[in-house]
């Protein structure tokens, strides 16, 4: 169950991205585009492990784990330009007021 | 987690915008998986296998399966709100796009679900595949795609799932497109002969 609802979640956020890289004019596009393709990293990243590191030696082990450190690290970094997302959002705001109130 | 926190943070002093509500649902649903998940990796010794087994099967991936739809439901209201030019809301999208509608999409997830949980051997998506890609003679690449079905699984239905939802898309976005461009041109005309 847990696979069937992971990949239903990769496909809602692959359809997230389409509408955003189809809508001409979506604000910060290049922010929300980065955030979901770093949110996918880690998805594909268990796909391709699944299907060709099969083996349970140590190295294999470590290789993993490395893997996995690198995509929550991805992961985080997604974090961290949807937080500029909403930090543009609230500056072009600012920005807007003020030039409407000269 | 402490960027998340600082995101839902900005996120309530933000004044209203398309889809603030969601993209506030989906930061918070992802705050609740990422601190549960966080204190089940603390307590995993005092925990019993059986209750982290079942919340990381069913709990976590249904949270992160809302998350993710929380999202998606942000970029709809965001791309709606655009088009429908409101002045009230802060707007994420310029109005009037000849981008396609949200309910064009419906048919096209519909597809990639049901063919992610379509578990049989991969017959149905092979038939699809083919009748979408190539009606008339079936070209090279679907009949590869068909081949590659062929080795079924999870596997196999995933990349179905994702062909078909492409496949979905671009023809709601086609179909879409030319609508509005033939009642952009119907209009056109219009104004011109009353001028």
């Amino acid at each position: 169950m847990a696979t069937t609802l992971a990949y239903v979640s990769a496909a809602i956020y692959v359809l997230s991205l389409a509408i955003i890289l189809t809508t001409k004019a979506f604000v910060h596009k290049s922010l929300l585009t980065g955030f979901l393709v770093c949110n996918l990293v880690p998805f594909v990243v268990f796909l391709v492990l699944s299907a060709t590191v099969t083996e349970s030696s140590l190295d294999a082990a470590v290789f993993r784990s490395t893997v996995a450190l690198i995509s929550d690290a991805v992961r985080v970094f997604g974090w961290f330009l949807l937080l500029q997302f909403v930090l543009r959002l609230k500056r072009s705001d600012v920005t807007a007021a003020s030039s409407a109130g000269q | 987690m402490l960027i998340i926190t600082i995101c839902l943070v900005q996120l309530g002093k933000r004044q209203s915008f398309a889809g603030k509500r969601w993209l506030q649902t989906f930061a918070t649903l992802t705050l609740i998986i990422a601190a549960v998940g966080f204190l089940i990796g603390l307590l995993a010794a005092s925990l019993p296998p059986r209750f982290i087994k079942f919340y990381f099967d069913v709990v976590n991936s249904s949270l992160g399966l809302a998350a993710s739809l929380a999202f998606f439901m942000f970029v709809l209201n965001a791309k709606r709100t655009g088009s429908e030019s409101t002045s009230a809301h802060v707007q994420l999208t310029e109005p009037g796009s000849l981008m396609p509608s949200p309910w064009l999409m419906v048919p096209a997830v519909l597809a990639g679900l049901l063919c992610i949980e379509n578990n049989t051997s991969g017959t149905l998506l092979q038939s699809i595949a083919i009748s979408l890609t190539n009606p008339g003679s079936g070209g090279g690449a679907a009949r590869q795609f068909a081949r590659e079905l062929e080795v079924s699984g999870t596997h196999a239905n995933l990349a179905g799932g994702l062909y078909l939802l492409t496949a979905a898309l671009c023809i709601a976005v086609a179909v879409d497109f030319s609508l509005r461009f033939l009642r952009k041109r119907k209009a056109n005309i219009a104004t011109l002969e009353n001028n």
